[in-house]
């Protein structure tokens, strides 16, 4: 009896509570988006009202709104360029926009939970960084192969079907690679000032060990700068970024091949005689003061290094206009010395791409917007740059700079353009080479083709293995 | 000889203990000192107790990126007084019946409290109730309620508060003095309580304060960032940055604060949570007992 009557009041308070907790999620401000889909659709009629869609092709379309969620961060005027977006969509697709980014380190936490619980998205940026294998066999993301035949033919055009074969999985394609650079060289780029202030010469650098001579007269002309370095704390590592360029390193250097090799013979990178070379190279610069002394434990980035006057030169990957990006972020001129020839592997490819998500309520509609940012160059500036007159002003054709009240720290609007769609289609800013777009496109065309481009490394099957590895690493690499 | 023999001990004790106060409180001036001095010169020379070139430039860029920051410590400072207060009032109006002892089923209903100490949902199933069921998603509701509101560890101390030092012969007398369960519980039951109120009071205002978790979970939207939340993001995202395999060329950290200017965010969030410690002192020890027999 006295069991039962718990069990009733027991009852009682869980009603209780839920019911509370009831009433205080009615009294909030309804989102749309988390909702499940019946609700969805009884809201629709609400946004129509306005205006109807100009074309009578698209007058068809139910008016959608589309989710974006993308990395990156949020920016300050994040509703005025989704405003301008509406404007344009509305017309093309009948659809409205609302972007969401996301930052880097919470990325694969928020993304998991938001597909988890239902949330509706449309185009969901993808990375092979995130494990693109690991997203598809979730099943977060839907093969779009039908879906590229019908709505999708400017992204094929633009892409070609090389790049795409490159991003599939098992004969299923999953995401769409952003236009941009998809090739890398290796190198060194160094503080331009510096070396024309004593006159070194640079030119016939080739390799790690043209540049001995190079580094050893910044050393005794400039006693107080570091002559050279790499990232602190990060996987890409001098001799790593090196080894880049002669091997493909498939997704994790666990096992790596030769790009200028047809046999795709898969080695241990640890025994080659390559790395053990430039190894020998890099102790040689730490024990000559070449490097800094505490290179190993350092946390401080290398470019702000340079800003400071500490470090003249940095192991970097290179892409057209990577001098300028670089001028930009540390006020002193550089210059590249590039050690590799560019390739092409599949993760320069996969590490940028769009994907269409499980949750989305519309993929055709999804489908159509990442067409459209394929073709339309209005959408491309808009995301890329932001709305004319407010976040930059043209000075030509397709040169643009920032209004004079505004800089790269008070724009409100600062995007990652490189994440989504075609930005050969985009302005270039003032400082860049004018024909970036075209150089970038050569340079991708240009690149050697690693033999194993296409291929992803799915290490489901070898779980423990790849952790066992992992550790090893973890330990002695990075 | 005795005297000597006494004073020795003294002596080492408050040095020991003046080691143990240096200890607490140099962390907190470098903080402050890193945070004015010169970016080029924190890179160069690192942290310094007594910089080489001064600059005001952290607390200018706070200055100038007022809507976003501010926005922030707004945020915080709302959540934390609106946060705080209702925690105190839900909790205490539950901490109190079940230490009642003529309560019927308190047993039951503290066993409840106190079994979701052992037992929680989840992360997954959390956010699944909070964003699909009462739609906090990118709402401030989202920073106030899940995990914060109620806990049942305060529950508990408050509910061992109530029934050890307020005596049933008061609420009694009030009883028969024709005062409702409402005045009982507000004009005398409280008033008395004062050190539990404090104690609970400080930890959910620091709770709160200093909670980055639902704002990383729950919001999206830069709108409702709270400043430890947006602290928190600038920190993982350069730890996470650098140890990337990211190709360097995709500059992901174009839009991260410099050094000073995360150290002088870390000092504007600090500061007011350590201003409202000494007022809170006071009641700390009377309050923090859960079980023993006090004096």
């Amino acid at each position: 009896m006295r069991r039962r009557k718990n069990l009733i009041i027991f009852s009682l308070v869980l009603i209780m509570v839920l019911s509370t907790l009831q009433l205080v999620g009615c009294s909030s401000e309804k989102d749309a988006d988390t909702k499940p889909d019946t609700t969805d659709q009884a809201k629709v009629p609400d946004q129509t009202d306005d205006t109807k869609p100009d074309e009578d092709t698209q007058s068809e379309l139910e008016p959608y709104e589309l989710h974006v969620v993308l990395s990156g961060n949020d920016q300050k005027d994040k509703p005025l360029v989704e405003e301008k977006m509406n404007e344009l969509l509305k017309e093309k697709l009948n659809a409205s926009i609302k972007l969401t980014f996301i930052n880097a380190s919470n990325w694969l936490q928020q993304t998991n939970l938001m597909i988890a619980g239902d949330e509706k998205i449309d185009l969901l940026w993808t990375s092979s960084f995130y494990g693109y294998s690991s997203v598809v066999a979730r099943g977060q993301v839907i093969p779009i192969d039908d879906l590229l035949e019908k709505h999708g033919q400017d992204i094929v055009s633009v892409l070609g079907d090389d790049v795409l074969d490159a991003c599939k999985i098992e004969n299923k394609l999953y995401a769409v690679p952003s236009t941009r650079d998809m090739a890398a060289d290796f190198g060194v780029i160094m503080r331009k000032d510096i070396l024309e202030k004593h006159g070194i010469d640079i030119s016939n650098v080739k390799t790690m060990e043209d540049l001995t001579p190079v580094l050893q007269a910044i050393k005794e002309k400039e006693p107080d700068i570091i002559p050279t370095g790499g990232h602190p704390g990060s996987s890409n590592t001098m001799v790593g970024l090196i080894a880049k360029g002669t091997f493909d390193i498939l997704d994790d250097w666990f096992g790596v091949i030769r790009i200028k090799d047809d046999d795709m013979k898969v080695v241990n990178l640890y025994e080659t005689p390559e790395y053990e070379e430039w190894l020998n190279i890099v102790r040689d610069w730490y024990v000559k003061g070449y490097i800094s002394k505490d290179a190993a434990t350092s946390t401080e980035g290398a470019f702000d290094q340079i800003r400071a006057d500490r470090l003249c030169s940095v192991f970097y990957s290179f892409k057209p206009g990577i001098e300028r990006q670089e001028e930009i972020r540390t006020g002193k001129p550089m210059v590249k010395i590039s050690m590799t020839d560019p390739v092409a592997t599949t993760s320069t490819v996969t590490v940028m791409m769009t994907s269409i998500a499980k949750t989305s309520r519309d993929t055709e509609r999804a489908m159509m917007l990442l067409n459209l940012w394929f073709k339309d160059p209005n959408l491309v500036n808009l995301f890329d740059n932001g709305v004319e007159g407010v976040h930059y002003e043209k000075v030509s054709d397709n040169i643009i700079k920032y209004p004079d009240n505004v800089d790269a720290q008070s724009s409100g609007w600062i995007s990652n353009n490189y994440t989504i769609g075609n930005n050969f289609l985009s302005y270039v800013w003032e400082g860049y080479d004018p024909d970036l777009w075209q150089k970038t496109d050569e340079f991708n065309k240009s690149a050697i083709k690693s033999p194993a481009y296409g291929f992803s490394f799915n290490s489901e099957p070898v779980k423990t293995q790849v952790a066992a590895v992992t550790n090893v690493m973890l330990e002695y690499i990075s | 000889m005795t005297i000597k023999r006494r004073k020795n001990p003294q002596i080492l004790l408050n040095v020991f203990f003046m080691l143990i106060v240096c200890a607490c409180i140099i962390p907190f001036v470098l903080l402050f000192m890193a945070s004015i001095t010169d970016e080029n010169t924190i890179i160069k020379y690192g942290y310094s107790l007594f910089p080489k070139k001064v600059s005001s430039y952290a607390y200018e860029y706070l200055a100038t990126n007022k809507d976003s920051i501010f926005r922030a410590y707004g945020i915080t400072v709302i959540i934390t007084i609106v946060g705080t207060f209702a925690s105190l009032l839900i909790m205490s109006m539950l901490a109190y019946p079940i230490s009642r002892k003529d309560m019927p089923f308190r047993k039951s209903m503290t066993f409840f409290v106190f079994f979701t100490m052992l037992m929680n949902g989840g992360l997954v199933p959390t956010y699944l109730v909070y964003t699909r069921l009462f739609n906090l998603k990118n709402n401030i509701l989202a920073l106030l309620i899940p995990m914060l509101l109620v806990r049942a560890f305060y529950v508990l101390l408050m509910r061992t508060f109530f029934a050890t030092t307020i005596p049933d012969s008061i609420i009694e007398s009030a009883n028969i003095d024709g005062a409702s369960e409402w005045l009982i519980f507000f004009k005398i039951v409280l008033p008395l309580s004062y050190p539990v109120m404090a104690t609970v009071g400080l930890f959910q205002a620091v709770n709160y304060w200093n909670d980055w978790f639902n704002g990383m979970i729950f919001i999206t939207d830069s709108k409702l960032y709270s400043i430890q939340n947006l602290l928190n993001r600038i920190l993982l995202d350069i730890q996470f940055l650098s140890t990337s395999q990211f190709s360097g060329t995709y500059d992901f950290t174009s839009n991260i604060p410099k050094e000073s200017v995360r150290m002088a965010l870390a000092v504007i969030g600090v500061v007011p949570i350590l201003l409202a410690y000494p007022f809170f002192q006071k009641y700390f020890v009377k309050g923090l007992t859960i079980g023993a027999v006090k004096g």
